[in-house]
């Protein structure tokens, strides 16, 4: 119990740093990208010289002061939208929160359902139709996606899913079609082993780690989803205000939304690494 | 037939034309507004909001395009245009029931001319000799003086909105006809009927309509979508596939309103500090090589095929639709390979094989700039890249996200040619002062110049000046008339076409008159209201 | 079926590499007259917004988004999977800096290292070059994903017999990833890379809205897919979708053209 404390208190240390990284190395990112300090009200026809350069200086804030500022828990105001960016965050978690959990769910869910049909029924058919659904949705643009999904008024929700599905079905399908082909699962087939055992007990348990590395990854698939899901599905998330604070080069918002999906994939990552180590010692 | 029978018929015909009371509009806005402060609202969705909740002295009829009196019963202009005295309407409040008089313009006024505002609406009334004041000439005169005359002079307050000075609620109490009622960031904004606004309208107090619903909308597709299944009742910018589809589907729910001040051009880095080669800024500081790139391009098919025939080749800085300041004389530059061949031989271009050189062989190749995600703009960038390679010319397209093309044309110069559009929303070209003058942060083509570098940039700039020292509008007119002659003869800017409005009205809407001067749609909000609404 | 596939594979690889000679116009020449037509004989899939033959563009666009995408899947899949049998191999402090490093590199913004390196770019850069530029990073940065899911199947790996047997006989760490864990690491990479492809090509057209996509007017099927956004007029007009029946006719033929995992072995 000793040692799990340790680890765990040595990964959260480690976690708090890679935060701290990504907040250095994003404000590098964007203080580099071109583009930087500039605000289309500069191409305002109506406004003077001087108003022109006193836009110019507020929309390049002092990066060095952002930073300790954000080190510090001071998320400050937002540059375009002109408002503090907890508030803003604030406002707009619930529904991101709300739409990642259900796009994780459904795509799971659908995953887990589908890959276990496979490995039950082994037909070709039925393969082929899974190979296809998958490939399909792969080849679907987001913005097509998320047309998609509200032509049929599904929501964002179900345009994550539908991102996330293919992604998690071909991962999931792939490590338990490896899994059902190992020599444990033939013998425990021969032995009269029923199927929902099989694959539940012979299956799924021995490639629990992977699949739980693959969950760990699907939060942070998620989490970079939800970003053009929301913005093209005009949804009031973090995801849509990472967008627009993108393209606006907003580096108050941009900083500490990457910090919190940092903290988020590595804290789902920590969960499913903890998860593993559970498991394998139980197994 | 009976006469009961005969009533009740004549009635229900007659029932959309009788204006009904209550309901809710439902239109959307592309972004989330920035501020609900009148005097900073400098993006679409911030003015929409202003416009639909802020009261303002004067307010230009999109219709007829002259100023009507508003919160100012009568106005006069003194002193050859350096002073405007307004007589404001007996009676109004603000929406939460706070008095209004002359003191709100004058702290109006002084919040506008606050030096740390940046407003472009305080800008429109700074002048080359200084910022505009204001005195009360009684609790309902007001006067504002600027040091040299306004050339906008009263139609620039169709844009002021008066701000209550006493109110615990600031620059939300509103004398317009809705105030904001409730605002779910990123999401939606509710605007309610103002109690106090003080139109009325058979003895009742307008507007028609209880409410109107703001969803913010990015997603063109999303929004279409939303209102061909009724769930919004007005798109004020379709764009031409998504207008033709509407169209087929739905024929009454469509409007072409006609040419906007929205024009789309193109121009060269004329700036001298620009990372260019030498032989490049040759070219492009050539009139002749300007012109023969204007009379290369094939406007009528940039209207035909990127617009579907919802646009008009651009002439100048107005199209013919600003019916005061176009200038009659000028017509586009006609397509004309044969002219464009002439203007080139004459600066020593030539053509060799499929290419064509300068007089040092170089090969003309450059790149031409504009915004990603602009399907039109894309478009319209290949059919030129094709008109010019029917000259010899091999045009590159590069798309930029909107802040790195901000950043090449605004700060680094480092671009050789640039496509993009402007939004005029003023009618007077005063309120494009910053684009002629040579001095100005967005002279496009050569930015911030310490002297004209050009006589004709330094006839333009003495143009300019003197048509916003004077407030008499023929002479205005006769003076901005020869700016848009010199610019059609050198090209600077090639202007390549305007856009038509093209809305989408639901049936149900009615009171409208589609206009294509900003607000389309609802510039006459006061008068809009839903059939079958209450 | 595998072999239908195999030669389907072959005569849609054939196909775009014999655009020059298959199609029947340049694919950026514009016929302004028939911009928006319905499939003809002179137009087997009628024309676009500008009047380019779609046909056409199809054939070419394949060769961008056929090469390109897959090879960039292939550089990140190949860096994934090197990262994760060595680290994990390696363990202890390799392995913790290598999933650190996994996690920053899925936190990070690259986004605007994209828009940096394309800023660099010269403007008249050539749009195969900036194409070539753009999926090479996507490459280089598309490896963290995968990697995890390799790491973890690599340790699932270490814990089998087999692993166990050739550790106790001796075999050396190199030996060891190249015949006993990297061939049973087939399927999951190979999985990995089916995904990856789809999602690279896609990458394109989406970051065309950042002006990071292929440069006007050469096509690829990325940007082709950005014609489906307009879902009601593709009900009057089908053969808009011919790019995306198209890819995932590929796909799928990829994917049941591949060697099983007893020919892998």
């Amino acid at each position: 119990m000793r040692d799990f404390a340790n680890i765990a208190a040595r990964r959260l240390l480690l976690l708090l740093l890679t935060v701290a990284a990504v907040a250095v190395l994003s404000t590098l990112l964007v203080r580099l990208a071109p583009g930087f300090g500039m605000d289309e009200r500069q191409l305002d026809l109506r406004l003077t010289g001087r108003s022109v350069a006193a836009i110019r200086a507020r929309a390049a804030p002092d990066t060095w002061r952002c930073l300790t500022g954000w080190l510090r828990g001071d998320w400050g105001s937002s540059i375009s939208l002109r408002q503090p960016v907890r508030e803003l965050v604030s406002e707009r978690a619930g529904i991101t929160l709300r739409t990642l959990a259900a796009g994780l769910a459904i795509a799971w869910a659908a995953s887990a359902l589908l890959c276990l049909a496979g490995l039950w029924v082994h037909r070709t058919a039925l393969d082929c139709a899974l190979t296809l659904a998958a490939g399909g949705l792969l080849c679907l643009p987001a913005a097509v996606v998320a047309v998609l999904a509200m032509y049929f008024e599904a929501g964002p929700a179900w345009a994550l899913a539908l991102v996330l599905f293919p992604r998690v079905m071909r991962y999931a399908r792939g490590i338990l079609t490896a899994g059902w082909r190992r020599p444990h699962v033939l013998a425990a087939r021969s032995r009269g082993v029923g199927p929902g055992a099989l694959a539940l007990r012979h299956v799924c348990l021995p490639a629990a780690p992977e699949l739980l590395a693959l969950a760990g990854i699907s939060v942070s698939l998620a989490a970079g989803a939800v970003v053009p899901v929301e913005a093209l599905c005009d949804s009031a998330g973090i995801g849509q205000l990472v967008w627009q604070a993108a393209l606006a080069r907003d580096l108050p918002v941009l900083v500490p939304l990457t910090m919190l999906a940092a903290a988020v994939t590595c804290a789902a990552n920590l969960c499913a690494d903890a998860g593993r180590v559970l498991v394998c010692r139980w197994v | 037939m009976r006469l009961d029978l005969f009533l009740f018929a004549f009635l229900a015909a007659a029932q959309p034309l009788v204006a009904q009371w209550g309901g809710e509009l439902r239109l959307s806005l592309r972004s989330e507004p920035r501020s609900f402060h009148p005097a900073l609202a400098d993006d679409d969705a911030s003015d929409m909001v202003r416009y639909l909740t802020g009261g303002v002295l004067v307010r230009i009829n999109r219709a007829t395009q002259q100023p009507e009196p508003s919160l100012a019963t009568s106005w006069k202009v003194l002193d050859g245009g350096k002073a405007i005295r307004f007589q404001l309407r007996e009676g109004v409040v603000f929406s939460d029931g706070t008095p209004f008089d002359a003191g709100d313009v004058l702290y109006t006024v002084e919040t506008l001319m606050d030096p740390n505002l940046h407003s472009p609406v305080g800008d429109g009334l700074r002048t080359e000799g200084g910022p505009a004041g204001a005195a009360a000439d009684g609790p309902l005169t007001v006067t504002i003086r600027t040091p040299a005359p306004l050339a906008g002079g009263v139609r620039l307050f169709d844009q002021i909105c008066i701000m209550s000075r006493r109110s615990p609620l600031k620059e939300r109490a509103v004398l317009g006809p809705f105030r904001i009622a409730e605002h779910k960031p990123g999401a939606w904004l509710r605007l309610e009927r103002n109690p106090h606004y003080w139109k009325t309208r058979a003895g009742r107090r307008l507007p028609y309509l209880d409410s109107i619903r703001l969803d913010i909308q990015q997603n063109r597709d999303l929004e279409l979508l939303r209102f061909q299944r009724g769930e919004l009742h007005l798109i004020s910018s379709l764009d031409p596939e998504q207008f033709d589809e509407l169209a087929r589907a739905r024929p009454g729910s469509v409007r072409d309103a006609g040419a906007t001040l929205e024009n789309e051009f193109l121009w060269f880095n004329m700036s001298p500090a620009a990372a260019l080669p030498a032989y490049e800024k040759a070219w492009f500081a050539s009139r002749n090589f300007r012109l023969a790139v204007s009379h290369a391009i094939r406007r009528d098919d940039l209207c035909r095929v990127v617009y579907r025939g919802h646009a008009v080749p651009g002439v100048g800085p107005f199209p013919a639709v600003n019916q005061f300041w176009f200038n009659r004389q000028l017509a586009p530059h006609a397509w004309d390979l044969d002219l464009a061949r002439r203007l080139l031989a004459q600066d020593g271009f030539r053509a060799e094989g499929a290419a064509l050189r300068d007089r040092e062989g170089h090969a003309i190749e450059f790149s031409i700039v504009t915004n990603a995600g602009n399907k039109a703009r894309e478009r319209m960038a290949s059919m030129i890249q094709q008109d010019l390679a029917a000259l010899g010319v091999k045009l590159n397209l590069v798309t930029l996200d909107f802040p790195s093309l901000v950043e090449r044309i605004g700060k680094s110069s480092r671009y050789e040619a640039c496509l993009l559009g402007f939004n005029n929303v003023d009618l007077d070209p005063d309120g494009q002062m910053n684009l002629w003058l040579s001095s100005s942060s967005n002279h496009a083509w050569n930015p911030e110049q310490a002297a004209p570098q050009t006589p004709w940039e330094a006839e333009i700039d003495r143009l300019m000046r003197a048509q916003a020292s004077t407030s008499d509008g023929q002479k205005r007119k006769a003076l901005f008339d020869r700016v848009q002659q010199i610019v059609s003869e050198q090209a600077p800017i090639v202007y390549l076409l305007n856009r038509n409005a093209l809305v989408g009205i639901a049936p149900v809407v009615r009171g409208l008159q589609p206009s294509a001067l900003h607000p389309r749609l609802v510039w006459n909000i006061d008068e809009i209201y839903l059939a079958g609404a209450s | 079926m595998r072999r239908v596939a195999r030669i389907a594979l072959l005569a849609i690889f054939g196909l775009m590499l014999a655009a020059e000679w298959i199609a029947p116009y340049p694919y950026d020449r514009q016929f302004r007259d028939q911009a928006h037509a319905a499939p003809s004989r002179g137009h087997l899939l009628g024309t676009d917004a500008i009047g380019r033959d779609r046909f056409a563009r199809l054939l070419y666009g394949g060769r961008i988004s056929l090469v390109l995408a897959p090879a960039a899947a292939l550089v990140s899949v190949a860096l994934a999977l090197a990262i994760a049998v060595s680290a994990t191999l390696a363990g202890g402090l390799w392995e913790r800096a290598a999933m650190i490093a996994v996690d920053l590199v899925l936190a990070l913004p690259w986004i605007f290292l994209l828009l940096a390196v394309r800023a660099i770019l010269p403007l008249n850069t050539s749009p195969a070059v900036s194409a070539g530029v753009i999926f090479a990073l996507l490459g280089s940065l598309g490896w963290a994903a995968p990697a995890r899911i390799l790491a973890a199947a690599v340790k699932s790996q270490l814990r089998s017999d087999y692993v166990l047997a050739a550790r106790a006989a001796g075999c050396a760490l190199p030996r060891l990833a190249l015949v006993h864990v990297i061939p049973n690491l087939a399927p999951v990479t190979v999985a990995q890379f089916w995904v990856t492809a789809p999602v690279f090509l896609l990458s394109e057209a989406n970051l065309s809205l950042l002006g990071l996509g292929i440069a006007e007017p050469m096509p690829s099927w990325g940007n082709l897919l950005r014609d489906l956004q307009n879902l009601p007029s593709l009900a009057r007009q089908p053969w808009v979708a011919a790019p995306l029946v198209l890819l995932i006719v590929t796909l799928s033929c990829c994917h049941a053209a591949q060697p099983s995992v007893e020919d892998l072995r």
